[in-house]
């Protein structure tokens, strides 16, 4: 081949080859000009892809001439997208990206587009950002309390035992996870009522349709509170004060020790003694009962956990992974059996809880596959001591003396165990292109606790605490979600498979036979959200759930509760409608939900024990809905109301009772209507230039329900929870030079007499006062 | 002028004493027979997982399908006892609970008085003696081991007996079951229990001095196993202890398979020990073994035969048991009470009387709750009334 024919072949023909390709380049840095590294920084469907170096510069090569979309990620900020086109051979771009938590004049909020952009998927959910109550006393049960179809009912002050309802679904039907892990193995160290509102971000509160990231049995109602994750260093101290001798203290501290890598401290202390008023029946000398005003005596709950963690942000193998170990221990004094009419002096409670998490997660492990796993292993003991012979009155005084037993149970209990927990979960999500994405999830939980009691054993005879149980507990799931008609339409399809294994002991008479059970389910659920345009939006979905009966069902709780291997799922059909609008002055969210539910596992009781067994079906239908207008930048106006009607749809025999009349009746002991309202006001520089005021009042309303069925007994005689009208009303201020925030709120304004499960009674006007300390230096 | 003084004075007079009798009249305790309520009964209403006791009043006596729309709620299941114009009911649960009942002018029941005892889980047996004098025991659960004694007309605590000298060292718990008094004396039915097995075959009494409030003893008999049933004179459910006419104090004893069979032991009037010249073999006599005593009068009782030997007197699945009549002097038995009468709980058999011709007796099955009539001359049974909510554990007349 001649020279000239050679230069033209291997040097202008490539040339040529590469003016049918162009070349993207640019720099990505965020809203303060500060570069990001390790940005993702991809062509849409076309595979081609980088990330960001350390100076935020990227290049992208071989881009075929035309019109393209570029999407740019990071970890920390809002994903972008980008029309470009590309019809020379070098295209050079200046990206800015915006974090997804956003400092505002002193007061630190989620920018409202991550809760919207969370609300536009199909699922039925409602996202609750708390990062505007760091700076306030609020816990976790003030803010979910708020939430429309959400019923939170306590059996007293603080750490009391906490019983939630999700559009009519309670208790055991709903579960609880922290960042994905589920909490229910893991013990009252990881109750979510304890758990610290600072070392939070969001509460996704799923109804009806759970997805399959999130690994779970629910029947049809699920919380996940996802864990702070801020991007930058930072440092957040605060305490507060309240009455009835509470105390919260909290620290935070992130520190990049490289634009990569951070470490991080998390530590919680809070006490409450929880010695409010009640009215209570103290027996005189002649045992006729005389209401008295006496104080809780016997209620003090303390918790404490520290968390230390160490993590890599946006690197080459990995867009975040951290390894964390906690320890938690809390302690709970018992004071009163379910009704409240018998006071107890010495039974408590107590837990701690050792573990540790590994989690990684990377988009674009390869082309277009994104993993997210996590490991978790918690090794928690508790002890439960009822081991006194002392008898109390509510004056706190000992009147009496048993022969035998303890305060709660016949035996008397010093029970300790020891439960191991394992939990691991595989995502793996591949996005086909825009409009199509396929999803498969693995969770696997094993649980084995073993157990001692001396005291029981020396009553029975043996130890039906030292027998160990085990569960094994796998739920795979599939999942597509497809986009239509230019994303005017999505859905979101999933099948899940269900298996479980658990074995222990059937006590028969008096003898134990071990049983060992399997159970295998399928479910599946499908969701659609159809954009009459950008901010009026439908959503539907139907998922046909299962739960897994659970540990404490299996085995009991060792304490009152007996063990049933035998029992089998509960199953589902759940309806949603929701119709939601979004603008700049009002939000506007009205839902309509149907469950049809069968084989519910409820706890019997008898005189003797009580057991989880099958035995139930109910019908839960009702309405919410939800309104938030801004009618001006400093005040906000919010409002929910729920309406629910549970039907029973059991048909079971009971010793000489005729149940064809309770067919359809309304089930006791719920509440069927309630409703929550509240105004912020904020405005900067009102008493100081450089102070941030708020004040915010919320009320609470319950209306009033029986304890028993409805169709029984003379009305005026019966049993009620009478109607709750509870105030609330909080003020806070920031100072922003000194990064200090103080508030101070009064709870129940009014000192109404609240009662709430089983008719306990709740505190009366309570005051509280909280001080925080927040910096967050810029990342250098 | 001195004559209407004299008059006027004794005007006043008689204002003062006319409004004296008022002032008297309205202390009174309320009398039902003024509110029109002759009846009273007690059911336990509701369906799993929440069933509660209803107790309520009628002025004419129960026909037809018999609701709960006129009745109090009462949380738990309980006990219904009546003495004088006067229901008293106890509900399960701590800390123990006597409330004493009436009903107001509009039939509605109304709670006069009560009294607790801090450390009881519940009451098992109270014991009416006389307006001024009842005793109540506990029912185990281990607790603190006293009866007390109560004033009805007041509801109030006047003294308590210490049970401790009726503990056995190697039972774990004592369940005290049927009461009832005789001379100076109550008796009162233990049941011992090492964990969850009977601690011997054998029926227990307790012998308590009223007067000095002392446990003189505690006497057994082993020719029939321990007692399970609790209840009183004053009580409807099935006894373990009844006393007759002659003032002989019967104790029934449940059977435990091939060891022991079921049975009652007496203990004659004017003694403290078990007559051993007197055994009534249930279990020979009606050919199975059988629970409680529902006493009717000379000598004559209803008992629960037990149809299933599995089958426990507090199963809930399915009813397994049947009336059977008994002639306690004769040592004899006469047969099942009906053949048109199904199997029953044991558990909610109960039986009621207030004149001598005719006992009421419960009849709850797994689909049906009725009240029955006995005809004591005859033995003849008839349906009564139904409940269309609950089993009945109490059903008595006023007036």
């Amino acid at each position: 081949m001649p020279t000239y024919l050679k230069v033209i072949f291997f040097i202008i023909f490539p040339l040529a080859l590469n003016a049918q390709t162009g070349i993207i380049r640019g720099k990505v840095t965020d809203e303060k000009g500060q570069i990001i590294a390790n940005a993702s920084v991809q062509i849409v469907g076309s595979g081609i892809a980088c990330l960001t170096d350390s100076s935020g510069s990227f290049i992208l090569s071989k881009i075929s001439l035309g019109q393209h979309k570029i999407e740019i990620k990071a970890l920390g900020y809002f994903t972008i997208e980008k029309s470009i086109s590309v019809n020379s051979r070098s295209v050079v771009l200046d990206l800015v990206l915006k974090e997804t938590s956003k400092t505002l004049v002193g007061v630190t909020v989620i920018a409202p587009t991550l809760e919207r952009e969370l609300l536009r998927l199909p699922e039925n959910m409602t996202v609750v950002n708390t990062t505007q109550f760091y700076k306030t006393n609020q816990g976790v049960l003030d803010v979910l309390r708020r939430t429309s179809g959400i019923k939170i009912r306590t059996n007293g002050g603080y750490g009391a035992r906490t019983d939630f309802y999700i559009n009519g679904i309670s208790g055991k039907q709903i579960k609880f996870f922290l960042d994905g892990v589920p909490l229910s193995a893991l013990g009252e160290t990881q109750s979510i009522n304890i758990v610290p509102l600072e070392q939070t971000s969001r509460f996704e509160i799923y109804k009806g349709v759970i997805p399959i990231r999130l690994g779970s049995d629910a029947l049809g109602g699920a919380v996940n509170i996802v864990s702070r994750n801020d991007m930058k260093d930072y440092l957040d101290v605060s305490t507060s004060i309240s009455s009835f001798q509470t105390t919260k203290n909290n620290l935070n501290v992130r520190k990049y020790i490289t634009n990569n890598q951070y470490v991080e401290i998390s530590s919680t202390y809070n006490y409450a003694r929880n010695n409010y008023p009640v009215l209570a029946e103290v027996p005189d000398e002649f045992g006729s009962p005389v209401i008295k005003n006496v104080r809780r005596f016997h209620n003090r709950y303390q918790f404490y956990n520290t968390k230390l963690s160490t993590g890599w942000v946006n690197k080459p193998w990995a867009d975040q992974f951290s390894i964390m170990a906690q320890m938690a221990e809390t302690q709970d004094e018992i004071q009163n059996n379910v009704i409240m009419r018998q006071p107890y002096g010495q039974a408590k409670y107590g837990e701690n809880l050792y573990g540790g998490l590994l989690r990684y997660t990377k988009r674009d492990l390869f082309k277009n596959i994104h993993v997210n796993t996590y490991l978790s292993y918690s090794n928690v003991k508790s002890a439960f001591t009822d081991t006194t012979l002392n008898v109390y009155n509510w004056e706190g005084l000992v009147v009496d003396k048993r022969f035998s037993g303890g305060e709660i149970s016949t035996s008397g209990n010093l029970l300790k165990t020891k439960t191991d927990v394992l939990n691991t979960q595989q995502s793996i999500n591949w996005t086909a292109n825009k409009d199509f994405e396929l999803s498969f999830s693995n969770s696997y939980q094993q649980f084995y606790r073993t157990g001692n009691d001396p005291f029981a054993f020396k009553f029975y005879g043996f130890d039906f605490y030292n027998n160990p149980q085990k569960m094994v507990k796998n739920i795979t799931g599939l999942s597509t979600e497809t986009k239509f008609f230019n994303e005017r339409l999505i859905n979101i399809s999933s099948i899940k498979y269900f298996y479980s294994r658990f074995s222990g002991n059937k006590l028969v008479d008096i003898n134990y036979f071990p049983i060992e059970q399997r159970i295998e389910n399928l479910g599946y659920n499908t969701a659609f959200t159809f954009f009459i345009n950008q901010d009026l939006f439908v959503k539907a979905s139907y998922e046909k759930a299962t739960r897994l009966p659970d540990e404490t069902e299996a085995f009991g709780d060792l304490m009152l509760i007996r063990p049933n291997p035998t029992l089998i799922p509960e199953l589902s059909d759940n309806y949603n409608f929701n119709l939601v609008y979004h603008s700049k002055f009002v939000d506007i969210e009205a839902s309509l939900f149907y469950r049809n539910i069968s084989q519910i596992i409820y706890l019997r009781t008898s005189q003797f024990y009580a057991q989880y067994q099958n035995l139930l079906n109910a019908i839960s239908q009702g309405a919410e809905a939800n309104i938030r207008l801004k009618p001006h930048k400093s005040i906000t106006l919010e409002g929910n109301i729920t309406v629910q009607d549970l039907r029973n749809r059991s048909n079971i025999d009971n010793a000489g009772i005729n149940n064809e009349r309770y067919f359809n009746a309304r089930l006791p002991n719920v509440p069927y209507l309630f409703a929550n309202g509240g105004i912020t006001f904020q405005k900067d520089s009102l008493f100081h230039k450089t102070g941030h005021f708020q004040v915010y009042w919320n009320c609470n309303y319950v209306h009033d329900y029986y304890l028993y069925w409805e169709v029984d007994g003379d009305k005026s005689l019966k049993n009620s929870i009478p109607t709750q009208f509870v105030n609330n009303l909080e003020t806070s201020f920031t100072h922003y030079k000194s990064n200090i925030s103080f508030s101070f709120g009064v709870n129940n304004i009014f000192d109404n007499l609240l009662y709430d499960n089983f008719k306990v009674q709740l505190p009366p006007r309570n005051y509280h006062l909280k001080m925080r300390f927040y910096i967050s230096p810029k990342r250098i | 002028m001195k004559n209407t003084l004299t008059k006027f004075n004794y005007l006043i007079i008689f204002t003062l004493v006319s409004f004296s009798f008022a002032c008297k009249t309205e202390e009174k305790e309320p009398d039902l027979s003024v509110n029109g309520i002759n009846y009273a009964m007690m059911v336990t209403g509701g369906t799993f997982p929440d069933e509660t006791t209803y107790f309520m009043g009628s002025k004419d006596f129960p026909t037809g399908s018999v609701g709960t729309s006129t009745a109090k709620e009462l949380a738990s299941s309980g006990i219904m006892y009546k003495y004088g114009k006067f229901c008293y009911i106890t509900t399960f649960g701590a800390p123990a609970t006597l409330r004493k009942y009436s009903f107001d002018a509009a039939g509605k029941p109304v709670e006069v008085s009560s009294f607790i005892v801090q450390g009881l889980k519940t009451f098992g047996a109270v014991d009416f003696v006389s307006e001024t004098e009842a005793y109540a025991a506990s029912n185990g659960f281990g607790g603190v081991p006293k009866l007390v004694r109560f004033n009805p007309s007041t509801m109030q605590i006047t003294s308590t007996i210490d049970l401790k000298p009726v503990q056995k060292s190697n039972a774990t718990q004592v369940f005290y079951l049927g009461l009832t008094h005789r001379d100076n004396y109550l008796f009162m039915g233990c049941n011992y229990q090492k964990g969850f097995s009977n601690l011997a075959d054998s029926v227990y009494v307790a012998v308590i001095n009223k007067t000095s409030g002392l446990v003189e003893k505690v006497i057994a008999d082993g020719r029939c196993g321990m007692i399970w049933n609790a209840g009183s004179a004053s009580g409807f459910s099935g006894n373990s202890l009844v006393i007759d006419e002659n003032n002989d104090i019967y104790v029934h004893g449940t059977g435990n398979g091939a060891k022991v069979p079921s049975g009652v032991v007496r203990i004659r009037n004017g003694q403290t020990t078990f007559d051993t010249s007197y055994f009534l073999d249930l279990t020979k006599a009606t050919g199975k073994d059988c629970t409680g005593l529902l006493y009717y009068g000379n000598g004559k009782a209803l008992t629960c035969r037990s149809e299933d030997p599995d089958s426990y007197p507090f199963d809930a699945d399915q009813p397994s048991y049947k009336y059977y009549r008994i002639d306690l002097t004769a040592k004899t038995s006469q047969g099942e009470l009906s053949t048109t009468i199904p199997k029953v709980f044991a558990a909610n058999a109960f039986i009621s009387k207030w004149d001598n011709n005719t006992a009421y007796f419960g009849v709850a099955t797994g689909k049906s709750n009725s009240v029955f009539s006995l005809n004591i001359a005859n033995a003849t049974v008839k349906k009564e009334f139904d409940f269309s909510s609950g089993a009945c554990n109490g059903f008595t007349k006023f007036n």
